[in-house]
C-alpha cells in the first residue's frame, strides 16, 4: 500500500518536472523581452555550475574553490577549437563537446595530486590552481592574451540566438541534473558518501578512494567546460576577468551549499534563489546595499540553516506531518 | 593463511611493534591479547595497509601484501573491524550495509548476504531505515560485524570489539563470531576482554610493548599462571 503511493508519488513528480522543463522548453519562444532570455540562462548556467560543483564538493566532501578555472578551460577550448578547424557558427558551439572533455582531462591531472589532501588544504590548492590558470591564460599569446579572444556569433537578430543558447543551456542543465540525480541512487555515490564521512574507512571496506575521487573530480569538471564552451560562444567575446573570475567560484560554492550539498535539489534551488536574489537586489536596490544584504542572508541560513535550505524545509514538513498525526491520535484517543 | 613474518612499525622514531611474527590458520579464531598501548590495533592497522612498515613483511595465501593499498588488501578479503566501530553515522543501517557490499563480487551476493546478516542480528532488521548514529553501542557494533560480513571476509579481524559495550552485549557479540567461526570463517580477534576472547579462540598471542611474549593453545594460555596473574587478575 505504502509502496504504491511511493511510486504514484514517484511519478508526480516525474511528470511536474517534464512539465516545468517544457515550459522553460516554450518560454522563449513566447518572445520576452531580451532581458528576460539572458536572465534565464544565466539561471541555467549557475544551475549547472553548482551541480556539478556538487558531485565534487557535496557528495564527496571535497571543497574546490577553483571551480571557474574548468569554466574558463571549457570557454577557451571551445573558441580555440573554433578557430584552429575553422569552424563556422553553428559548429563552434558543438566544439563546446570536446571542450568539456578538456576539462575533465585538466581534472585527472590537477586531482591526482591534489585529491590527496584533504579538508582546507584541498580548498586552498584549488583556489590557486583557479589562479595559476587565469595567469597563465592571460599570458599565453596564442590565447589572445590580455585581450582575448573573438568567437564567431550566429548571423540572426538576438532574440533568436539568445534563445538557440538558451535551449542549449538548458539541455546541459538537465543532463547534468539527471546525472547527478543518477550519480546519487548509485554505487559511485554510495562511495562518494562514504569518502566524505570517513575516507579510511571508506579504504578498509575494499573501496578504492583515489579512483574514485578522480572520477567525481573529472565529472564535476566535465559540465562547467561544456557550460563554459556555450557561455563562449553566447557572449562571442572571452576575457580573462570575465571567464576565471574567482568570485564565480565562490559564488557556486555558496549556492551548492545554501541550498544543502547532500542531494541534486540542493544546487539547484540554491542556484535559481540566488541569482534571483542577486539581480533583484542589484535592479532595486544600490550596489553596496545589495551586497551587505547578501551578506547577511548568508551569515542567516549558516547559522539557522546548516544542512542548506532544502533540507531545513524537508525537516519542517516532516515534523509539521507528526505534529498533525499526533494530534489526530490524541483527539480520536479522546473521542473514544 | 595470513603469516606476518618479523614486522616492525614506527611512529617517527618510536617502534610500536617490534619484530611481531604471527601465523593465522584458515578456519581458526586466532586471539591477540594485550594491554592498552601494547600495539595491538597498530597490528591490525598495518595488516589493513592503513599504517606503513618499517620492515618486515606480510603475507596472504603466500602473496605479498604489505606495501599494497588498504582498498586492495580488503579486496582479498582482509576486512577490518575498526575499533570503535567507525560507521557512518549519517547513513541509514541499510546504507551502512550495502558500503560494505561495495566490490561487483560481494554485491552480486548482497541480497543474500543482507538476509543472514539480518538472521544474526534481528535488531538490524528493525532498524534498517533508521540513522546508524542514533543506535545504541551494541547495535552499533551489530552494524559494524553485519557491514564487515556484507563484503564477504575470508578473514574477519575485529579490533576491541566488546569496547563500550554492556556485558551480555559482549557476550552476545562473541557468540556469533564463534558461530560463524562455526561455518568456517576465521577471526582475528584483538581485545582486552582476555577471559571471554580466549575462552572461544583456537591460538592466542600475547603483546606487551610491541613484541609477543607469549604464543600458543588458548586454552593454555587462559590457564597459565602467569596471564592469569597479569591480565585476569586471579
Amino acid at each position: 500500500m505504502a509502496h504504491g503511493n511511493d511510486r504514484s508519488g514517484f511519478y508526480r513528480v516525474k511528470l511536474i518536472l517534464v512539465g516545468i522543463i517544457f515550459v522553460l522548453g516554450v518560454y522563449p519562444w513566447l518572445a520576452p523581452p531580451v532581458y528576460f532570455i539572458s536572465f534565464a540562462f544565466n539561471v541555467l548556467t549557475y544551475i549547472t555550475l553548482a551541480t556539478s560543483w556538487n558531485i565534487i564538493g557535496g557528495y564527496t566532501g571535497y571543497l574546490s574553490f577553483g571551480h571557474v578555472a574548468f569554466f574558463g578551460i571549457g570557454a577557451y577550448a571551445t573558441a580555440v577549437l573554433g578557430a584552429r578547424l575553422d569552424l563556422g557558427p553553428a559548429l563552434v558551439i558543438l566544439a563546446s563537446l570536446p571542450a568539456g572533455v578538456v576539462s575533465a582531462l585538466v581534472a585527472v591531472v590537477i586531482g591526482y595530486p591534489c585529491l590527496r589532501l584533504r579538508g582546507p588544504y584541498f580548498a586552498v590548492i584549488t583556489l590557486c590552481f583557479a589562479f595559476v590558470t587565469e595567469l597563465t591564460v592571460r599570458n599565453l599569446d596564442f590565447l589572445g592574451g590580455a585581450d582575448g579572444l573573438w568567437i564567431k556569433g550566429l548571423a540572426m537578430p538576438i532574440e533568436t540566438s539568445r534563445s538557440i543558447f538558451f535551449e542549449l543551456m538548458l539541455v546541459l542543465t538537465v543532463v547534468c541534473l539527471s546525472s547527478a540525480h543518477w550519480i546519487e541512487t548509485s554505487r559511485f555515490g554510495a562511495g562518494l558518501r562514504a569518502i566524505r564521512e570517513d575516507e579510511e574507512v571508506a579504504q578498509t571496506m575494499a573501496i578504492n578512494t583515489p579512483k574514485l575521487k578522480i572520477m567525481a573530480f573529472a565529472v564535476s569538471a566535465f559540465f562547467p567546460g561544456v557550460a563554459g564552451g556555450i557561455y563562449a560562444c553566447y557572449l562571442t567575446y572571452i576575457h580573462p576577468d570575465i571567464v576565471f573570475d574567482v568570485n564565480i567560484s565562490i559564488l557556486i560554492v555558496l549556492m551548492a551549499l545554501f541550498g544543502g550539498g547532500a542531494s541534486w535539489v540542493g544546487p539547484l534551488v540554491g542556484a535559481t534563489l540566488l541569482t534571483f536574489v542577486n539581480e533583484g537586489l542589484s535592479t532595486f536596490v544600490k550596489a553596496e546595499f545589495a551586497r551587505i544584504i547578501y551578506g547577511c542572508l548568508f551569515i542567516i541560513v549558516i547559522i539557522f540553516m546548516p544542512n542548506g535550505i532544502v533540507e531545513f524545509l524537508k525537516n519542517l514538513i516532516v515534523k509539521r506531518r507528526l505534529r498533525t498525526k499526533f494530534v489526530k491520535n490524541k483527539s480520536s484517543q479522546l473521542l473514544s | 593463511m595470513l603469516r606476518i613474518d618479523a614486522i616492525t612499525v614506527k611512529y617517527q622514531e618510536l617502534a610500536a611493534l617490534t619484530d611481531v611474527s604471527i601465523d593465522i590458520e584458515e578456519g581458526k579464531i586466532t586471539a591477540l591479547i594485550g594491554s592498552n598501548g601494547s600495539g595491538k590495533t597498530t597490528l591490525l592497522n598495518a595488516i589493513s595497509g592503513l599504517k606503513q612498515l618499517f620492515s618486515g613483511r606480510i603475507y596472504w595465501n603466500g602473496e605479498i601484501i604489505s606495501g599494497c593499498s588498504p582498498d586492495k588488501i580488503a579486496a582479498r578479503g582482509v576486512i577490518q573491524v575498526p575499533e570503535g566501530r567507525k560507521l557512518f553515522p549519517r547513513m541509514t543501517v541499510q546504507e551502512n550495509l550495502q558500503i560494505g557490499a561495495f566490490l561487483p563480487g560481494p554485491r552480486r551476493e548482497a541480497e543474500k548476504t543482507q538476509k543472514r546478516v539480518f538472521e544474526l542480528f534481528p535488531r538490524l532488521e528493525e532498524r534498517r531505515g533508521q540513522c546508524a548514529g542514533s543506535l545504541s553501542g551494541g547495535e552499533q557494533q551489530m552494524v559494524a560485524v553485519g557491514r564487515a560480513l556484507m563484503s564477504m571476509p575470508k578473514l574477519l579481524m575485529l579490533d576491541e570489539p566488546s569496547l563500550g559495550l554492556a556485558p551480555i552485549v559482549t557476550y552476545e557479540i562473541f557468540k556469533i563470531v564463534k558461530e560463524l567461526n562455526g561455518q568456517g570463517l576465521t577471526s582475528l580477534i584483538v581485545s582486552q576482554e582476555v577471559l571471554q576472547t580466549l575462552s572461544i579462540s583456537d591460538e592466542a598471542y600475547l603483546l606487551e610493548h610491541g613484541k609477543i611474549v607469549m604464543r600458543g593453545n588458548a586454552q593454555d594460555m587462559l590457564a597459565d599462571p602467569k596471564v592469569k596473574e597479569s591480565y585476569l587478575g586471579i
